[in-house]
């Protein structure tokens, strides 16, 4: 009946954590992506970073896109949408090299 | 009587079910980027056997992010239920009122207008007496 309810989705706790680990997922895509397409030659390199370092980088630069997409619901739309954030996140620092 | 558009609810068009097989497709790209990923860490977990902690944590992460995503379609259910049994209500109480109306206007008086006071008074008196059947109904079961 409300026009404008569309507009007023609301922030919740639950949709904040499952969109965080969902830019974390994309996050680490673009981290292990370079492991699949390179197979088997990234196995022989040692300059890969360890896995908490990556775990924890991922975990803040996903606050923001999780920060952002908190009042968005679960649905895998939605979660796909999260995952590309993250995914772009790692390759923004990535291009600035600012880490990684 | 605009009731459609009282009851604002899109139809069921093609777009809509266009948007179902986006939603399906959609899953399976998160499945497909959280395989990807776990099958990833499990590459590298064979070279530097630290990273094994990594693939639990990814595993963990997909099934609570499945729990979530099963917890939200149940409660979109759940919702979508009581929100048609609303409209059912609300359908046949306007229903009611245009008969209403309708035999009003034969008798010479005018329907009330949207806007005046009589019309919610009207509509109110129509809702409450389908509740107090309803539950009377209940009662004498």
């Amino acid at each position: 009946m409300n026009k404008t309810s569309q507009l007023e989705l609301g922030e919740t706790w639950p949709r904040f954590a499952a969109h965080w680990i969902a830019a974390c997922f994309g996050h680490f895509l673009k981290v292990v992506l370079p492991l699949i397409a390179d197979w088997p030659i990234p196995l022989l390199s040692r300059d890969f970073p360890r896995w908490w370092e990556v775990l924890l980088f991922a975990g803040s630069t996903s606050l923001l896109a999780a920060i952002i997409n908190a009042n968005l619901p679960v649905t895998a739309r939605e979660l796909l949408k999260s995952a590309a954030f993250g995914f772009a996140l790692n390759a923004t620092v990535e291009a600035l090299r600012i880490a990684g | 009587m605009h009731l459609e558009g009282m009851i604002d609810r899109p139809d069921a068009t093609r777009l809509r079910s266009f948007g179902r097989f986006v939603n399906l497709a959609c899953f399976f790209v998160l499945l497909l980027i959280m395989g990807t990923v776990i099958y990833g860490l499990v590459l590298r977990a064979i070279w530097a056997h630290s990273y094994s902690i990594a693939v639990v944590i990814a595993v963990l992460g997909a099934i609570a992010l499945l729990i979530g995503l099963a917890q939200q379609e149940i409660a979109a259910r759940d919702k979508a239920t009581w929100r048609a049994m609303a409209e059912w209500q609300l359908r046949a109480t306007y229903g009611k009122l245009a008969a209403r109306w309708a035999e009003q206007e034969r008798a010479g008086r005018r329907a009330p207008t949207i806007d005046s006071e009589l019309y919610y008074e009207q509509l109110l008196e129509v809702l409450i007496e389908d509740m107090q059947r309803v539950t009377e109904n209940a009662a004498s079961e």
